[in-house]
Order: structure tokens, then sequence, then C-alpha cells
């Protein structure tokens, strides 16, 4: 495994494009993150710096980090399919690296880009809720970080998906192309023609699932609404306004599904086809 | 003699065509085994099959007497397959490295073999700002890392001047004499005579010939022969069973005889049969006329 993420690294540091796309993706989150702190709607009963503060923080951000996980999933398709242009993973072959280790090397890039992508978002959201909380007002700092597991999740998955369309594919353009249509049109069209209790069982929904859009409304006016049973009267799930999403354990066990059937799919793949 | 190599009934087939059809050969320690044939012949298929980047259709191959499967035996084995494979946006050393790690070759070969293939003042150089000749340079440069026991190299002198065909011819050799085992696929036919001790020639996947060069050379031998009186000869030889054929040029005769048949046994028929002959030369046939025939 040494060996292989060696092998990985020597690649990764050396190459322009892939140090500009990960750049990329730290400009833009830590931008993304710091304009949305600057925009503060305050009134009586309503503050929207509640979402920078402690608990509510982690899924704040784990959320607006999962809009960028497109990015690395381009990264992955990227590294990959120089792999085959460059003709690369054949040489790799006649040297002595096994087909299966071809697959490992790519999934330990995997999973660097998603600790990487994981510590990011645990710092900044770290950062902002000490900046925010300030000793009052905040919940307990760390109840629901637990949900950077869960993006943490979300991010190789996005990735193995990734891997699995230029796995096949062997073009670098094309296989972005497919994964961009996959996620945005193609999969919410296919969607839509079956029964919404289906739909979250679809890979692109059950991943993005994974960590929802907060209830905005419900945490920016903490302590102001509150009905009889203690629960905040404006969450937007009970106002109808999004669709109610599966329990989280049920979510997390598709998408593991989803992870292991693509990675033996891309090893089928390997074995069976010329390289 | 420890057989390195032993491909079995191999084929490979592209849909209809049969790249590469019921191939059987084997390559033995010290052996630098050239595979010959035109263009579309099956050489590079047969060679990628061995090295495991395509899968035969059947058949089956083993090296050092084990399961090619194992990637382990494949770190015993240099190969250079058809072009260079390298990332373009790194440095040799880079490249090599990366080579080093998968073969687990100590890093210091790096430099090694960039002095043997005459590239380390480009070692930092990137892949893509090199020439065509110095790319297949590093190719060679490459296949030498790790001192493997087996050399498989498929047109290595693809793109070199004649400078640098010479000086992988010389690498060729020089590893061979230190013991080292090479598959040598080529079309430049006067290469794999200079350098080879056993060739196997293809055609449409199949094998036609193989064995030690010097036996596909000398599998006829071939006479010039002249005599005033020439033509008195000609119905003897149809029934000689020293003579396989013949043809006529003018006052010459050219005599294509079985192994073993010297010009003494030649000259002797002649005189037997009342002709003195005023002209005896052997041909000695190149692997090129050899080649040509077996192939048309």
């Amino acid at each position: 495994m040494r060996k292989l993420f060696n092998i990985e690294l020597v690649k990764l540091l050396n190459h322009t494009s892939f140090k500009v796309i990960l750049g990329l993706h730290l400009a833009l989150l830590t931008l993304v993150v710091f304009i949305s702190s600057q925009i503060n709607i305050t009134i009586p009963g309503f503050d929207t710096t509640n979402l920078f503060r402690f608990p509510h923080v982690w899924p704040y951000f784990a959320w607006i980090a999962s809009w960028f996980n497109l990015l690395l999933a381009i990264l992955i398709i990227m590294v990959t399919g120089n792999e085959f242009s460059y003709r690369t993973f054949r040489q790799h072959v006649i040297d002595g690296l096994g087909k299966k280790q071809l697959l490992q090397g790519k999934l330990l890039v995997i999973l660097a880009l998603a600790l990487y992508s994981f510590a990011l978002v645990f710092l900044s959201a770290l950062v902002y809720g000490l900046i925010y909380s300030g000793g009052d007002g905040g919940g307990p700092m760390f109840a629901n970080a637990g949900i950077l597991f869960v993006y943490f999740l979300q991010t190789i998955a996005f990735m193995v998906v990734g891997l699995t369309i230029v796995m096949l594919v062997r073009t670098t353009a094309l296989s972005i192309i497919l994964f961009i249509l996959l996620r945005f049109p193609l999969e919410p069209i296919i969607r839509s023609f079956f029964d919404p209790a289906m739909r979250p069982f679809f890979p692109m929904k059950a991943v993005g699932g994974l960590t929802p859009m907060p209830e905005f409304l419900s945490i920016a006016s903490e302590n102001t609404f509150e009905t009889v049973e203690g629960g905040n009267a404006l969450s937007l799930s009970e106002m109808g306004l999004i669709a109610p999403a599966l329990p989280l354990y049920l979510q997390i066990l598709i998408v593991l599904g989803y992870i292991m059937i693509l990675l033996a799919l891309i090893a089928y793949s390997l074995v069976r086809r010329d390289i | 003699m420890q057989k390195i190599l032993e491909v079995n009934r191999l084929s490979k087939h592209y849909g209809r065509i049969k790249a590469v059809d019921n191939l059987s050969l084997e390559v033995e320690k010290g052996q630098v085994f050239g595979i010959l044939g035109p263009n579309g012949s099956g050489k590079t298929t047969a060679l990628s099959v061995i090295t495991g980047v395509i899968r035969q259709k059947s058949g089956t191959f083993s090296w050092f007497g084990k399961s090619a499967e194992n990637p382990e035996i494949r770190k015993k084995v240099g190969s250079l397959i058809e072009v260079p494979n390298f990332y373009p946006y790194l440095s040799l050393a880079n490249n090599l490295k990366i080579i080093a790690q998968i073969k687990e070759a100590p890093l210091d070969d790096i430099d090694r073999v960039l002095k043997i293939t005459n590239l380390n003042q480009r070692k930092h150089s990137p892949y893509r700002t090199l020439s065509l000749g110095m790319k297949q340079r590093l190719a060679v440069a490459a296949v030498l890392l790790g001192d493997p026991e087996v050399m498989v190299l498929d047109e290595p002198t693809n793109g070199l001047d004649p400078e640098g065909i010479a000086e992988v011819r010389t690498i060729i050799q020089q590893e061979a004499k230190k013991g080292k085992t090479v598959i040598l696929a080529s079309h430049i036919l006067a290469e794999v005579e200079r350098v080879c001790t056993h060739a196997a020639v293809l055609k449409n996947g199949e094998l036609l010939a193989c064995g030690r060069v010097d036996e596909l050379l000398g599998q006829d031998q071939q006479y010039i022969i002249a005599a005033p009186d020439i033509g008195k000869l000609e119905a003897p030889l149809t029934n000689a069973k020293m003579v396989k054929s013949f043809s006529r040029n003018k006052d010459e005769l050219m005599v294509s005889c079985y192994p073993s048949t010297s010009a003494g046994d030649l000259n002797r028929f002649a005189f037997d049969h009342g002709v003195t002959l005023s002209k005896l030369v052997e041909v000695k046939k190149s692997l090129e006329s050899q080649f040509l025939e077996l192939v048309r």
C-alpha cells in the first residue's frame, strides 16, 4: 500500500492541473464560506449567524462543502483518464503491477482527497464555530460533528462514481461529461418517472442526500418559536418545503452498497478487459 | 538448460482476425531470441500477451516455470512493448522512479541506467521535451532498471539514428554476455542476424519456423556452378538426392542442396557426370533471404 501511495504521490505532486484544481477547490470552498458568513440577517427572533455557531456549523459546512465534491470527482477522473491516454496503466502492468493494484492506487488517491477535504471542512467549521459561538448562545461543541464522517463517505462515494465512469469509458473528457450529465439532468429525469418512495434509492440522490440542506429557518429562529413538545415550528420539511429523507443509517447503508458494487464492477472490468 | 518462457498453443483473435494462432515456443536461459515477421504478423500481440497486458483467447504460457499471473514474476522481466509509455509532464528521473518503485529496484539504479543509455544529462528534463530517439533510449533504460533476468524488446531501435541503433545493439549484446535472456521482436533482419542466437518467424499469427539462427540460415546449401557444357548436368541434377532444386541462368546453375551437402560433393557429382566445373561458389544465405522465402 505504501509503495502504491508513493507512486501516486510522484505522479500527483508534479501534475500542474491536479494542483490547480485542488487549489481551486480550496479557494472556492473558503471563499463561499467566508461570503456566506458576511451575509447576516439579524432581526429580533431571527439570526442567520446561528448557522455558524456550534453545533449547527458542522452540518452547514458539510452541506456547503458537498457542492464542491464535483471538483474532486473531476480531479479523480482527470488523473485516471491520464493513465489511459498516456498508456501508463498498461506500462505499470508490463513492469509488474497487478491490475487490482492499479485500482488500489486510485482508491488511495480517493482516500487522500477525502481526508484532505474532511480536514479542510473540520478546521474551517471549528474556526468559524469558535469565532461565532464565543461562549454564549452556542450548543454543545461537537454535538453534530458526526455529520463530517458522513460527508467523508459522501466525498468518497462521488469520487468512486467518477472513477467507475472513467475506468469504463477510458477517456477524460467523455467521462467528465457523462459524470456531469448523470449528476444533473440524467438521473433526476430518470428519477422523476419513479414513485417518490423509490427516488432516494437512486445512486446520485442517495449520495447527495447524505448531507442535506440545513433547516435554515429553524436554526435562524432558534429559541424564538417552539411547539409544545419543545421542537421548532419553522422546520422546512414539516412545512413540506423539502422532501422528507430516509433515516441516515439507511442512507449510509445504501451508499456503502453502491460503493461496493461500483468497486466490484471496476475490478471485474480491469481483469476482463485488455489494458 | 532452464526454461525461461514456455508458450503453449497460444491464440489471440480480434473478431475474425487471428492475431496469434496456436503459437508454441520455448525460450531458454541465456538465449537471445528473435521474433521476426512482417507487419501484422502477431509479434507485438504475442509479446503483449506474455507480458500480461492483453488476455489470450486460448493456450497457456509460463515464465520461469510459474504462472504468469504472478506480478512478482514479471518484475524479473524488463519489457518494452510497442512504444515508450511515460508521463509527459514528469522528468526522466521521476518517470524512472515510478518504475523503480513498481519493480522494487533501488533508486540509485536510475543513475546507472541513465548512464548506460547516455541520458544522464537530461535526467531532470520533462519527458515531453525529448526527441523520438531519446524517448526510445529512455524506454530501454526503463527495461534495464532493477537488472532484470529477462529483457523483452519490441522494435527497440524504432526511431533511433544509426548511432542510437548501434548503442542499443551494444547494450543487448552486453546484457546477453552477462547471461541474460533477451527476447527481441524486430523487422530489421540484419539486426536480428547480428544479435540473436535463436529466432522464430511469424506470419499471420502462425509460427513458420523456429530454431537456432545458424540452423535457420543453414537449412539449405546454395551454390552457383558454371561450365562450358553445363547443360549436360541438368538431367542428372533433377534426380540427384542431394539436390533440392536448381535454376539456370545462361551458363550458370543456381543449385539448392539439402543441408550437409558440401562444395566437394557437388564438384564430385559434376565430375562423375563428365562435367568439369569452371566455377563453384557457395552462396551464403542471409536471414533476410531466408525470411522472405519463408513468408512468401
